[in-house]
């Protein structure tokens, strides 16, 4: 994977998560652009950039945020291992299963957020909650494949200039469960 | 066929003047209306009896189980901590964090933020938080508090936070608490704050 870009762009993300989207607004939610740069990097990176690439998006969030405690710099990471463990055990080719593996990454991370404000003794109405830990993560898992499609494409590098080293690429590129690459040529070939 | 090419050409060149003036036509209604709020801001703001620095909104938070912007001022135009923003309508917040240039506000509807308030007819005191909606909710209201709908709600003073006599909103809906020992009150905010693009920071 193109690192340094991948970079850019996840500043980019934060950047737009703080400014553009406050306007793109639906129902009062808006899209999670970082947690879905953080499943990203877990679908195609090895395990650590996976978590490095988290911890930095978490690292973001928080910095946007006021009293999230650092929760999300502890959780992104969680929820990029927990990705990883997942695309290990079921397969997480195609965009829809990795919009429904974001989807309950996300809802979980609603969870625990609204969790921690209401821990903090402030009064949120059930229907807010309710509307953050269910409309966000649709919103978030209806957004991600075409973010995954723009990222495959800016920050992937094509399967045929890599050389696949057992389960993983010498720049520490994942490799996809199934025996073949991205565009669907075996590798070997 | 000379002029019908001729035409053709003409035709899309004054597309392309069309394109170029409804553009400058939009920057100059942007322009306009953004001349119009600044002039009810410097206009509140030689009228008022505070202190005041402008600033200008440059992001806001990156979840939604909080309300914070994050604005054009800090240390160094005197801003700190704990100090109130407001707009010409009403109480906007109060600045939570400040940078050398940049600081946060928490909005009235950030769940964390409260506000001592008293109905301004009745002088019935009650506290005023956010909720993440639209809407605030002033709590804490006895049963027999005397307050209505379209009531005024402002500030008490009783803290030092908020100034006394802050526009903080109208009530649009009563109701009994769970417990049915209290009521509580749904209040509209003064100010549009899901709309805020400037606001003012009182300097005590």
């Amino acid at each position: 994977m193109k690192h340094r870009i991948f970079f850019l762009f996840l500043i980019a993300a934060a950047l737009v998560q703080a400014t553009v989207l406050r306007h793109g607004k639906v129902l009062g939610v808006k899209p999670d652009l970082l947690l879905i740069c953080a499943a990203f990097a877990s679908f195609h990176c090895a395990a650590p950039w996976a978590i490095a690439w988290s911890l930095c998006a978490g690292v973001l969030k928080d910095v946007f945020g006021v009293y999230s405690y650092g929760a999300h710099t502890i959780l992104f990471p969680l929820w990029s291992f927990t990705l990883i463990m997942l695309s290990r055990k079921i397969s997480t080719d195609t965009n829809l299963a990795r919009a429904v593996c974001l989807f309950i990454i996300a809802t979980f991370s609603g969870i625990i957020s609204g969790l921690l404000v209401l821990s903090k003794g402030d009064y949120v109405p059930s229907g807010i909650f309710i509307r953050n830990v269910t409309l966000e993560p649709l919103y978030t898992a209806l957004l991600a494949p075409w973010v995954f499609t723009v990222l495959g494409k800016i920050c992937l590098k094509r399967d045929r200039d890599r050389e696949p080293e057992a389960d993983e690429a010498a720049d520490g590129e994942r490799l996809p469960d199934s025996e073949f690459s991205e565009d669907g040529q075996d590798p070997a070939s | 066929m000379f002029f019908f090419h001729r035409n053709m050409v003409q035709n899309e060149l004054l597309k392309k003047q069309v394109a170029v003036l409804q553009k400058q036509l939009i920057d100059t209604n942007e322009t306009y209306l953004e001349n119009r709020r600044l002039e009810n801001l410097v206009s509140f703001k030689q009228e008022s009896p505070y202190k005041l620095v402008a600033a200008r909104l440059i992001g806001t938070s990156a979840d939604s189980w909080s309300s914070i912007v994050i604005i054009d001022r800090g240390k160094t135009s005197g801003i700190r901590q704990g100090f109130v923003a407001i707009s010409h309508l009403g109480l906007v917040g109060r600045v939570i964090e400040t940078q050398v240039s940049t600081s946060k506000v928490m909005l009235l509807t950030d769940p964390a933020i409260s506000v001592s308030a008293i109905v301004q007819r009745s002088r019935q005191e009650g506290l005023v938080s956010g909720t993440l909606g639209n809407n605030l909710i002033m709590r804490y209201l006895p049963v027999d508090a005397d307050i209505k709908i379209n009531d005024t709600i402002i500030s008490s003073g009783l803290t030092e936070a908020y100034p006394k006599g802050l526009f903080i909103g109208t009530v649009t809906e009563i109701g009994n608490e769970f417990s049915g020992l209290s009521r509580f009150a749904t209040v509209k905010p003064a100010v549009a704050l899901s709309d805020l693009e400037e606001m003012l920071i009182i300097i005590p």
